[in-house]
């Protein structure tokens, strides 16, 4: 039996078409869940040990166990493709070669939870992927598999495509529904959680791309096939997404427990120019930086986040010895400046002062009091925002600022590049 | 600039697809600066009147996304990708830009060819330095490839 989810289908010859999805043993799963109960298909979930692969890696089978049992009215599935992560480009593969992987990953979860409409929220830079998403519902409704009565069952439901306009937060669950509902993309306080309150007030799950792509698999194979893929309470492969200082960048599927060290140096062919390994952000730019001491690790949730740094979404970013932590720091902090939605004090105001704070440091006139400020300020908005954008630059920022301390406070005493 | 009959009834499908008609705003703004290039306030103000919403609620909605211009642009609209893996290569762009088209962020070429705009993470890490021309990203990007890329567009 094959060990990869994603590989075949990513690479199969038109497999972004019904028809090349469909050689590829593609809907044979719906085929499959729809003759199960919806709650034997929950159990194979919760068997998988999936865990979303958006950045909190929380077990998709208690998340699907917070929605209420179905009262007969609108209930809805969002798929979260508003990737903007920086370094994550995963769910983009998904989208624009094989589609009707998420759309049967959707329709078998509506089916699973008694879901009535499905939205896709696509970020508005993914022009090409809103393309094969429009034809890939369009074919999926032509075939029956989407609309009424799908495959001849008592099931319908229907999935419709929602472009964003550009705004990191909206990848946050609650922001994201704000802006499906023609709003500002804020975050919610919660609770209530879009479990019991989401899309217009209605029970709502959200799941990210790749996590409803694994889902025809867990029901054709198994709950149990999937978890043996990966590690301990990690179950499954991965799609990382490789970037930075490696000989080939570019998406890889591993298992869940893969070494950091044989992601860049076996799969991503290493350093260019066998330059030294300076440091690895290793699940988006919210995950905390490691150095190249920390890169002896088994990729997964829990021993990332041993290691105070999280798997998040699966981005793999490689630094070497030529790559300053300076521009490494300022980027992440105009980041974080320019995507913070500015509800929340702390965050709004934090990441403007961390933009000064950085701009003096970089300045003629940078001084350690700016770096020590910096430090405290990043720390300072932790814990303190109604949403984990606040967190995610306060742990991002001050680990850069603290694992390489010495550099930067030898830049400030002068020996500037 | 006004919506016109094609437009409004485009928008009017929009707000037909959704449960709450309020989800339409963004994709009809969209729509309008995919017809204009741009969503200047008479149209801010002419979408609110279909909305059955006040002004001020579009003029929310504008003002958040990046991706919704005010003002119309260039003919064509350069988002150069200045996040952590392009962000070195992007320094090098940007200085071709200047020199080379005139272009600064947020800016429009005297011919009136392009707008530039810095953005954030554009998902294509793995080609990085990446550039989004209109609606299609492009990578890795080096002084080379940009001067034969942009040529195509006029």
């Amino acid at each position: 039996m094959n060990d990869r989810i994603f590989e075949p289908l990513l690479n199969a010859e038109k497999g972004e078409t019904l028809e090349g999805y469909v050689r590829q043993g593609g809907y044979a799963s719906l085929r499959k869940a729809l003759e199960m109960s919806p709650g034997d298909i929950v159990e194979e979930v919760k068997n998988s040990n999936l865990r979303g692969r958006g950045g909190a890696g929380f077990p998709t089978g208690q998340k699907w166990t917070f929605l209420p049992p179905p009262d007969g009215k609108a209930r809805y599935l969002v798929a979260n493709a508003d990737e903007g992560e920086p370094g994550t480009f995963k769910d983009r593969y998904i989208l624009t070669r094989v589609p009707h992987l998420l759309l049967e990953g959707m329709i078998i979860t509506a089916y699973a939870l008694g879901l009535t409409k499905g939205y896709i929220f696509l970020r508005g830079e993914y022009t090409q992927g809103r393309e094969m998403v429009e034809r890939a519902i369009a074919e999926a409704a032509d075939a029956g598999f989407l609309g009424k009565n799908i495959l001849e069952s008592a099931f319908s439901f229907d999935v419709a495509l929602h472009s964003g306009a550009g705004a990191y937060i909206c990848g946050e669950e609650t922001a994201l529904l704000e802006s499906l509902e023609g709003k500002r993309g804020h975050p919610r306080l919660k609770p209530p959680f879009p479990a019991s309150s989401g899309l217009y007030g209605r029970p709502t799950l959200i799941n990210n791309v790749e996590t409803l792509a694994c889902i025809p698999s867990i029901v054709l194979e198994g709950g149990f096939w999937f978890a043996s893929l990966g590690s301990q309470k990690n179950g499954g492969t991965r799609l990382f997404a490789l970037s930075g200082r490696v000989l080939k960048p570019g998406l890889y599927e591993l298992p869940l427990g893969t070494n950091l060290k044989e992601l860049i140096f076996t799969h991503g062919g290493g350093i260019p120019k066998n330059r030294r390994l300076k440091g690895v952000i290793p699940g988006g730019l919210s995950a905390p930086i490691l150095t190249a001491e920390e890169c002896d690790i088994p990729l997964d949730f829990d021993s990332l986040a041993r290691a105070g740094s999280m798997l998040g979404s699966g981005a793999v970013m490689v630094f070497d010895e030529e790559d300053s932590i300076l521009r490494i720091l300022s980027s992440t902090v105009e980041f974080y400046f320019h995507e913070s939605c500015g509800q929340c004090t702390p965050c709004r105001d934090g990441t403007n002062i961390l933009k000064k704070l950085m701009e003096r440091i970089l300045s003629e006139a940078g001084r350690e009091e700016d770096y020590r400020a910096l430090v405290s300020v990043a720390r300072g908005i932790r814990g303190r925002t109604i949403c984990p954008f606040g967190d995610a630059v306060s742990m991002a920022v001050e680990a850069m600022a603290i694992k390489y301390e010495e550099e930067i406070l030898g830049f400030l005493g002068g020996n500037h590049g | 600039m006004r919506l016109g009959p094609v437009l409004e009834e485009k928008i009017r499908t929009l707000m037909g697809s959704y449960e709450r008609e309020e989800s339409a705003l963004i994709p009809a703004l969209m729509a309008v600066q995919a017809e204009y290039g741009c969503v200047d306030s008479e149209a801010a103000e002419e979408v609110s009147a279909l909305f059955e919403i006040t002004p001020e609620r579009v003029e929310e909605v504008l003002s958040f996304y990046s991706l919704l211009q005010r003002s119309p642009g260039g003919r064509h609209r350069i988002l150069l990708c200045r996040s952590l893996v392009c962000s070195g290569g992007a320094e090098k762009i940007l200085k071709v830009l200047q020199e080379e088209y005139s272009l600064l962020p947020g800016g429009t070429s005297p011919d009136g060819r392009f707008s530039l705009f810095l953005c954030e993470c554009l998902g294509h890490c793995e080609k990085a330095p990446a550039i989004m021309v209109d609606d299609r990203v492009y990578g890795p990007i080096e002084e080379g490839n940009l001067f034969s890329l942009l040529e195509g567009f006029k």
